[in-house]
C-alpha cells in the first residue's frame, strides 16, 4: 500500500460510514474506536447512522431456514442416543472452570441461536422474524431448564408402537418443568402428535405433559409443562394422539419409563 | 470488502470510496426518515 492510501486508510475522523458498513480493515477499525471515543462529531455520526446500517442488513434477498435447523442445533447438543447411561453419583462442589466447561455446548449453542435470531441471516417479513424469535426463545428455554443444577437423566424405553424408539427425559424432582428427547419415532401425518403422559397410579392421577412433533430424522424434543411438581408421579409414557392433544391416552403407546 | 479493496476494485480514489459510503449512507438516512414519515399511522405526528 503506498503511503497515502496507508494515510487514508488508518481510520479517523469521518470514517464513522466505513466503520459502520464493515469496510475498515482491524486496525483501521480499532483506530476509529481510538478516535470515536474523545470526538463526540463522530460518535454522534455513528449514532445517526447506525439504524441504517441495521437496516441494510435486511435489504439482501432473504433465505429461509431449512426447517429442520431448530431440531438439529438441539441433536447436535445433545450426547449420542445409542449410549443411553444410568444416572451418575452425585458431583462433589465443581469449581467455577468445571462448570463453565460442563455448560459450554449449551452456551455455545444459545449463542448460535441468538445470533441466527438475531443476524436477519433469512427473514424478509416480520412474521417470519417473529417465527423464528419464538423458536429461539424456545430452545433457549429447553437449553436452560435442561442444564438447570440438580437435573438428571431418566432412560424411556419402546413401548409395542414403535420398538425402536428410545428417549430420555431430563428433570429435577422439586420441578414442574422437564425437557424430553426422543429418538427413531415414526413421523407422524400432521393430524397427528405424540403427547407425554404423567402418571401416579397409587394418587389415580395422570396428567398431560405436552405435544410435539419428530422431524425426519424420528427424532423429538419437548419442554415439559407438569401442573405439579415431578416429584408427584412415578412413571411416564408418550402415546400417538390427535395433534392437538387428548384429555387421556387414546392411541397406541410409543415410550414408556420410571420417573 | 474493505474500503481499500473496494479502491483497488473500482479504480477509484480512497478518498472517493469514503466519500460516496459516507454520502451513500446519509442520503438513505435521508430516504428512509421520509419513508417512516409516511407510514406512521394517523394522529401519531409529533407534536
Amino acid at each position: 500500500m503506498d503511503l497515502r492510501l496507508d494515510q487514508l486508510n488508518r481510520g479517523g475522523h469521518g470514517d464513522a460510514a466505513v466503520y459502520l458498513l464493515g469496510a475498515l480493515d482491524e486496525s483501521a477499525r480499532a483506530s476509529f474506536e481510538a478516535h470515536a471515543a474523545n470526538c463526540a462529531e463522530c460518535r454522534r455520526e455513528v449514532a445517526l447512522l447506525q439504524p441504517i446500517a441495521d437496516r441494510l442488513a435486511l435489504a439482501v434477498p432473504q433465505v429461509e431456514p431449512p426447517p429442520h435447523l431448530a431440531a438439529s442445533i438441539i441433536a447436535a447438543a445433545l450426547p449420542a442416543p445409542a449410549t443411553i447411561t444410568p444416572v451418575p453419583p452425585a458431583q462433589p462442589h465443581p469449581t467455577w472452570w468445571q462448570r463453565v466447561e460442563r455448560y459450554s455446548s449449551a452456551i455455545s449453542i444459545v449463542a448460535l441461536v441468538l445470533a441466527l435470531a438475531g443476524s436477519g441471516y433469512a427473514f424478509s417479513q416480520h412474521q417470519e422474524v417473529q417465527s423464528t424469535n419464538d423458536k429461539a426463545a424456545q430452545l433457549v428455554e429447553i437449553l436452560s431448564t435442561m442444564y438447570q443444577p440438580g437435573m438428571t437423566p431418566r432412560t424411556l424405553n419402546a413401548a409395542e408402537g414403535a420398538p425402536q424408539a428410545k428417549g430420555r427425559i431430563f428433570l429435577a424432582p422439586d420441578r414442574t418443568q422437564a425437557v424430553l428427547m426422543t429418538y427413531d419415532l415414526p413421523r407422524l401425518p400432521g393430524t397427528q402428535a405424540y403427547q407425554l403422559w404423567l402418571n401416579n397410579p397409587d394418587a389415580g392421577k395422570r396428567d398431560s405433559g405436552g405435544v410435539f412433533q419428530v422431524d425426519e430424522s424420528g427424532r423429538g424434543h419437548l419442554l415439559v409443562r407438569a401442573p405439579q411438581v415431578l416429584a408427584e408421579y412415578r412413571n411416564t409414557g408418550v402415546t400417538q394422539e390427535p395433534a392437538k392433544g387428548s384429555q387421556w391416552p387414546t392411541g397406541k403407546r410409543v415410550l414408556m419409563g420410571e420417573l | 470488502m474493505t474500503q481499500v479493496e473496494i479502491a483497488l476494485a473500482l479504480h477509484e480514489p480512497l478518498g472517493t470510496v469514503k466519500t460516496r459510503m459516507r454520502l451513500g449512507m446519509q442520503k438513505l438516512r435521508g430516504l428512509l426518515a421520509g419513508r417512516d414519515e409516511d407510514a406512521r399511522p394517523i394522529g401519531t405526528e409529533a407534536v
